[in-house]
């Protein structure tokens, strides 16, 4: 019986269309959870009861996916103020940049969140009594809208005021909708929609699918090639 | 036989051909619309707040496994080396390359049946 050896360079060829058709699958794989991200993004489901912060986060931990966009109730003192400039505000069907008045909120057990309480006034207001803050909470921002200067925020993210408190802060941000002091009284304040903010992944469900489709039909292409010369001779005219 | 044989191969390569002809200009008009009119559009006009061309995008992606399968197959009939084969495949994703492998193939069937 003759036994057939297989030359190194088969091999070597087999080898390397393996290593490309499983890039290309991994390529379709990473395309599909797009896909997946994008449809997941499209069905947001927030609910509309105000819980209390210490319910649904924990100040020194990242902010729970689940905890995004709702809306949230915390008591507490302000202890110092911040101004986000060029921050883009819902403003009927567009977005219009402006600096807010971003203040950090103490709440009992050393712990604090940033509040932005509105669009910056140009009198600054005195806040010294404890006060019931409600609004929605948002995942702090990744990208500066701003120049650094002064006592200023270049985006919304409590890791930037973490040199000037020594409060355990939550992640995240509030923009709150409703302030009132300890007797039920309302404090005033340019206030900004807050709208249900929903992450934005880049594409369409369908434009993925087909990228998914695509990078599997050339692994399969790539695969063929081994046995190219033998499909082409049977095959070719 | 042997006629009757070169005969029904040739018409199967003119078949193949063809497909691979008209996916050809259609997939180089989809590229040329996608590289000069969806991507400038997108990214230097509108940056991302308006889509009214992302449909080229759709479009393009959904035909262009269509036409990966044309040229895969008017390859193999055309008997031509897997080099060729991924030259002409590639060929789908520049705007003019696909034209100009469009006219080659019709140049080497006519240089064929002449």
């Amino acid at each position: 019986m003759r036994i057939r050896r297989i030359s190194r360079s088969t091999i070597s060829k087999a080898v390397v269309a393996l290593l490309i058709a499983l890039v290309f699958v991994e390529l379709g794989i990473w395309q599909l959870h797009r896909a997946q991200d994008v449809n997941k993004a499209g069905k947001i489901t927030v609910s509309k009861d105000v819980a209390k912060l210490e319910d649904i986060s924990s100040a020194g931990a990242n902010l729970p996916p689940s905890a995004a966009n709702r809306m949230v109730e915390m008591s507490g003192r302000y202890v110092k103020a911040f101004s986000a400039p060029n921050q883009l505000v819902v403003r009927g069907n567009g977005t219009t940049p402006a600096t807010l008045e971003v203040r950090l909120l103490k709440i009992s057990g050393d712990r604090g969140i940033l509040v932005v309480r509105g669009i910056e006034n140009t009198k600054f207001q005195t806040l010294t009594e404890d006060v019931k803050v409600v609004g929605r909470i948002y995942p702090r921002q990744t990208s500066d809208k701003s120049q650094p200067s002064g006592n200023s925020l270049t985006r919304l993210d409590p890791g930037l005021v973490t040199g000037v408190t020594k409060l355990s802060l939550y992640d995240g941000y509030v923009i709150a909708q409703l302030e009132s002091t300890t007797y039920g009284l309302g404090i005033r304040a340019n206030r900004i929609p807050a709208p249900i903010q929903i992450s934005k992944v880049a594409g369409y469900y369908w434009q993925h699918i087909t990228y998914v489709f695509i990078w599997w039909l050339l692994a399969l292409l790539v695969l063929s090639a081994p046995f190219y010369n033998r499909l082409r001779d049977k095959m070719g005219a | 036989m042997s006629t009757a044989n070169n005969s029904a191969n040739l018409k199967g390569l003119q078949s193949a051909m063809n497909r691979f002809r008209v996916m050809a200009i259609w997939c180089g008009v989809m590229s040329l619309l996608l590289w000069f009119v969806n991507v400038p559009t997108h990214y230097l006009i509108f940056k991302g707040s308006h889509h009214y061309f992302t449909w080229i995008a759709l479009v393009h992606g959904f035909t262009y496994p269509i036409y990966v399968l044309a040229a895969f197959h008017y390859c193999l009939k055309a008997r031509k080396s897997f080099n060729s084969t991924i030259m002409f495949i590639l060929a789908g994703t520049l705007p003019v390359a696909s034209f100009i492998a469009e006219r080659r193939a019709l140049a080497e069937f006519r240089a064929l049946t002449k």
